[in-house]
């Protein structure tokens, strides 16, 4: 049996040697395996993802050929935001039916993969946009970077989100150099350990057998705790391993993550996590609702709500696009209305109240947002202030 | 140089080649933990 950190050190073993000896020749070839190896990895994992990646390819080509018929950049840039409409998919097809129709005996992991698929349209789409966006701006599409983009292995899953700027063959290394192969390796590490060990192991580690010492909120607060950690070592891990896969293409891929567990405000811990979907929400959400509304709180406030949506379509991601949003809007009221005032330096012991509140409050986000219904939601509320 | 400055120096070069460091740290907890990766993650959302 391959696991999948074999397959994917193997793909690395195989590909990354060939690409730069194809580079001595072509510069396109090498583009060709880079699709090459990234669809057919796609396919392995799950046919789902390539199905995702077709769509949103499918839809990319459909505006391209309407802007190359004379539909202006006025018209393109609103239409552009169809692509979200992808993420419906799984809602009306049922993805376990789905996958579990597409393969077979490995319906096992049919949980698993539904949800790994998910997320790789999630990326797909945002990706999409931007790559749509980019060329919209640019007045071309950059086909061979923007395929690149839209399948590169290394990303697709869990961004960072990129459009297709880095792949652009005069924006990629031209050779492989020894310090960005070392950098990549020790990057590589990293990421595999924090996704493939630590990540599992804060999640499998059981809690129940605590309770016997512990009440059961201290126990339901542990685990918030232990969850979100477990979400940013697999996060921060994925995104590691994409940016060191980047580096072994000659292709830079920008940082996601700047020690997001220290902020000590939700607005700055937007300036510390994922910090590609936080480009994306300035860029493309945050200013031009300004522009439109003239209200910086209500646009802050509706983009989160949106980008909550965007994660997945539940009632409980509402409630995170809701907690995030009310508390940057509210951060922002503050700051205007404190704008040209002598603002005293904040006490240490006041700066650690405010981290410990941050990362309490963000934390409980992100779990309520992962729990199946708003009901399980409310009862792990309860929990928390030992009502349940 | 006092043990204050050299335990500065230390963090600075600690900082400086961090990348390398926590690469190095990654192998060792991946080779400790063998086998890893036997199922595919599942990524919660982000």
């Amino acid at each position: 049996v391959i696991t999948s950190f074999e397959l994917y050190l193997l793909t690395l073993l195989l590909s990354v040697p060939l690409y730069w000896f194809i580079g001595g020749h072509s510069r396109h070839g090498q583009t060709a395996l880079l699709v090459a190896v990234s669809v057919l990895l796609q396919f392995m994992l799950s046919p789902l993802i390539l199905v995702g990646s077709a769509a949103a390819g499918a839809f990319i080509a459909m505006l391209w050929l309407a802007n190359m018929r004379g539909v202006g950049a006025d018209t393109l840039k609103p239409l552009s935001w169809l692509v979200f409409l992808l993420l419906l998919l799984p809602e009306v097809v049922p993805g376990k039916v789905l996958a579990s129709s597409m393969l077979g005996e490995r319906a096992a992991a049919v949980d698993a993969i539904a949800n790994w698929a998910y997320l790789g349209l999630s990326f797909t789409v945002i990706r999409s946009f931007i790559i749509l966006r980019e060329s919209v701006s640019e007045n071309r599409l950059h086909w061979a970077a923007a395929l690149s983009s839209l399948t590169f292995f290394g990303t697709f899953l869990a961004g960072p989100i990129v459009g297709r700027t880095p792949f652009k063959l005069d924006e990629r290394a031209k050779r492989l150099e020894h310090a960005s192969l070392i950098q990549a390796l020790a990057r590589l590490g990293w990421g595999l350990a924090l996704l493939l060990v630590v990540a599992p192991r804060l999640n499998g580690w059981d809690l129940r057998e605590a309770e016997a010492y512990a009440g059961r909120a201290a126990i339901t607060w542990l685990d918030i705790y232990r969850s979100f950690i477990a979400l940013y070592a697999d996060f921060s891990g994925y995104s590691s391993i994409a940016i060191a896969t980047g580096l072994l293409f000659g292709i830079q891929i920008p940082e996601n993550f700047r020690m997001p567990l220290l902020a000590r405000s939700v607005q700055e811990f937007w300036q510390r996590w994922h910090l590609t979907l936080g480009d994306f929400i300035s860029r493309y959400l945050f200013k031009p609702l300004v522009r439109n509304t003239g209200k910086p709180t209500l646009a802050i406030f509706v983009a989160f709500v949106l980008v909550g949506l965007w994660h997945r379509i539940s009632w409980t991601y509402l409630l995170w696009g809701i907690g995030h949003g009310a508390a940057l809007a509210l951060h922002m009221a503050r700051q205007r209305r404190s704008k040209g005032l002598d603002v005293a330096p904040v006490h240490w012991s006041r700066q650690v109240l405010a981290w410990f509140v941050t990362i309490s409050y963000i934390a409980i986000l992100s779990k309520i947002a992962n729990v199946d219904s708003l009901g399980k939601a409310g009862g792990l509320l309860m929990r928390l202030v030992g009502m349940a | 140089m006092t043990i204050q400055e050299r335990l500065i120096m230390l963090w600075q070069s600690a900082r400086r080649h961090q990348v390398y460091i926590l690469g190095v740290l990654g192998w060792v907890i991946i080779y400790l933990s063998q086998p890893v990766g036997s199922q595919l993650p599942v990524y919660a959302g982000y």
